[in-house]
């Protein structure tokens, strides 16, 4: 899929970007381009270089090799206070010793827009995060969801050509996360900045970013739309941190219309466009969700296979099973919940349909 | 707040140690001083009167009457008191500036050093602690005077031709306070620049604030608090200070610690001396309250 460009030129263009600490590389040789109004997320468990890579392109670090790019010009030497990019920390950074609005007009007192002029400004940015009311509060008098907008009003006043968000909500409580992931989609489709989100959580990732880069020991490990990503992981790696996951290890038997395979725990048969040689080890990764449980297994369905619930577990919405399999594997099932149950120590019968099965280099 | 009802024994002990401290060196001396302002000077042993005996209370309570305020009446009358107090202020005032000038950039250099050279910097600055205070002054001396080290070394380099006249100057008063007190403004700064947020600075540059304007508008507000402490600390026992003075200090340096030892010492004149002492004490108790206000007044805003 490709990301969708409103003025043709991309907004952010690294190339072949490398930085290391000492001997601990970073980002290695890392090379991506973010069109204007792009929201884009960098997912990766923490000590990927995700931050790293922010740092970079607001300026705090230099690159050891590469160029940044950014509206078109190579910002790779400039410092921060002059790139065209406004970074949110994760930690929110405000100034203590300034109210709400001083925070929030800082940037273009810097940049000498008249005192009325930042005044409206404020105003207006304050009503836009809905802040208003807090002109005069210090940060300390703030909730965390209140800094957490001072932080991202004072970021987006300067309007900058991309708005670089580092864990923006890691600090709020999960519910409060969720609603203020609509609002920043909201808010991102509004102004048409491009926004580049750094996170570990995936599924904050996924609900933001119209696409993201799967970060591991400084690389990309896929970069996609999240649909694209959870759909056709391009490594055992980005299946499981993208989502749940099972695992089976098989060998190919024969290929045909459909490729069969043989596992731990019987044949199987996959649909699926890559073609591998007969004989080839592969791995298969099927998503919790896809697997159907039968409590009486029925006939001419394929895949198959007999299991007994060892674990159940009650998530409200969903149920998530724990079955081990005849034959000693272990598959996690997750089915909405409709009302009945299956059990600790229910037979059932799990069937993995065809097009579910991912084909992995094992 | 807790009640003092609501305290443990023990609380109530840790509160009242401090307390009782103040009220034996501080509160008892201050009494006995301001009683003895209050007297008049005679010849004699003790040299004021009325003295009083605890032993024959009524004569003491009619002794009560023979008190005056007529040692104050003396010192505003002489404008030699009035010069000393405000040559003694404007000595204190410009020390404590220029030691700010001086520490701040000291200050900034500590807290910004790194790991290895931190250490070592705290240590250098502390150093002259080790040696006597009174010898560090007659080092200055040395230093300072006519055929000094300093002259020598500027005549040597060709800077000036003949030697400054800074010993026995206020000058030298100013350099004596500044170097002296130069660590107590150095650590308050070093400590509340030491403890702010570093990402504080990385914000204030992504929002457009150059190197400059970030030392200015966060890294200087941010310090305020050490800057306040470090002045007083200075400003408060400059003022009052006698030893300085006393070895730097020409014949017109008037400041107010050598008045003071010159009344009770010189003229024995123990009324004047001590109604001098209570000013000045009123004079370095008003900006210390006035600082104390300020502080009560950010911990409840933060509340």
């Amino acid at each position: 899929m490709t990301p969708q460009r409103q003025d043709g030129a991309p907004h952010l263009r690294l190339e072949n970007i490398s930085k290391s600490y000492g001997s601990v590389p970073a980002v290695v040789d890392l090379s991506l381009e973010i069109a204007a109004g792009e929201f884009f997320a960098l997912l990766g468990p923490s000590g990927c270089g995700k931050t790293s890579l922010l740092r970079l392109i607001a300026g705090f670090e230099t690159p050891d090799a590469g160029k940044i790019f950014i509206a078109g010009a190579d910002m790779t030497h400039v410092p921060p206070h002059l790139r065209p990019v406004n970074m949110m920390f994760q930690s929110y950074a405000l100034f203590p010793h300034m109210n709400v609005a001083a925070n929030i007009g800082f940037g273009l007192v810097q940049e000498g827009v008249a005192r009325r002029e930042i005044a409206d400004r404020v105003a207006a940015m304050m009503r836009l995060v809905k802040l208003e009311g807090l002109a005069r509060r210090r940060p300390d008098q703030l909730s965390g969801g209140q800094k957490q907008r001072v932080a991202l009003a004072r970021a987006l006043i300067k309007e900058p050509k991309v708005l670089l968000l580092d864990e923006p909500l890691a600090a709020l409580d999960r519910r409060l996360r969720e609603e203020t992931q609509l609002e920043l989609i909201e808010l991102q489709a509004r102004l048409g900045t491009s926004f580049l989100v750094v996170t570990h959580d995936q599924r904050e990732a996924m609900v933001v970013a119209k696409r993201l880069a799967v970060m591991r020991d400084g690389r990309f490990a896929q970069i996609g739309t999240p649909a694209d990503i959870y759909a056709r992981p391009a490594s055992s790696y980005v299946a499981s941190f993208v989502g749940e996951v099972n695992f089976f290890d098989a060998k190919v038997t024969a290929l045909g219309a459909c490729m069969m395979l043989e596992t731990l725990v019987g044949p199987i048969v996959v649909t699926a466009a890559i073609k591998v040689a007969p004989g080839t080890s592969v791995r298969l990764a099927v998503r919790p969700e896809r697997i159907i449980l039968h409590a009486d297994a029925p006939q001419d369905v394929p895949n198959l296979f007999a299991g007994e619930v060892v674990e159940a577990l009650f998530l409200g919405d969903a149920m998530v099973y724990r079955i081990r399999l005849e034959g000693g594997l272990s598959l996690r099932v997750s089915r909405p919940n409709m009302g009945s149950a299956f059990r600790a120590g229910d037979r059932l019968a799990c069937e993995v349909p065809a097009d579910a099965c991912i084909i992995l280099e094992s | 707040m807790q009640s003092w009802r609501k305290l443990s024994l023990w609380q109530r002990l840790v509160i009242a140690l401090p307390g009782l401290w103040l009220a034996v060196f501080f509160v008892a001396p201050f009494v006995l001083v301001a009683k003895v302002s209050l007297s008049q000077s005679v010849l004699g042993q003790p040299p004021y009167a009325p003295s009083f005996d605890w032993g024959n209370l009524s004569e003491s309570i009619a002794k009560l009457r023979d008190l005056s305020g007529a040692a104050y009446a003396g010192l505003a009358e002489d404008p030699l008191y009035i010069q000393s107090y405000l040559d003694s202020l404007a000595i204190a005032a410009v020390a404590t500036l220029l030691t700010l000038v001086i520490a701040y950039p000291f200050a900034y250099g500590l807290a910004r050093s790194g790991p290895h050279l931190r250490p070592i910097l705290l240590l250098l600055a502390i150093a002259p602690f080790w040696t006597s205070f009174l010898i560090r002054i007659y080092a200055l001396i040395l230093l300072l005077k006519d055929e000094g080290l300093l002259n020598d070394a500027l005549i040597a380099l060709h800077v000036i031709d003949a030697p400054l006249h800074i010993f026995a100057t206020n000058g030298a008063v100013v350099i004596g306070i500044v170097y002296s007190y130069l660590p107590f403004m150095i650590l308050p700064i070093y400590t509340t620049i030491e403890k702010q947020d570093p990402t504080l600075l990385e914000a204030a540059a992504d929002l457009g604030a150059s190197r400059w304007a970030r030392f200015w508008r966060i890294t200087v507000p941010l310090s305020w608090p050490g800057i306040v402490a470090g002045s007083l600390i200075v400003f408060i026992p400059a003022i009052g200070e006698f030893v300085i003075p006393d070895l730097l200090g020409g014949s017109d340096t008037l400041m107010i610690g050598a008045t003071l030892w010159a009344e009770f010492f010189a003229n024995r004149d123990w009324p004047t001396a001590c109604a001098v002492a209570v000013i000045l004490l009123l004079l370095l108790l008003v900006p210390l309250l006035f600082y104390e206000r300020l502080q009560m007044r950010g911990e409840t805003r933060r509340q």
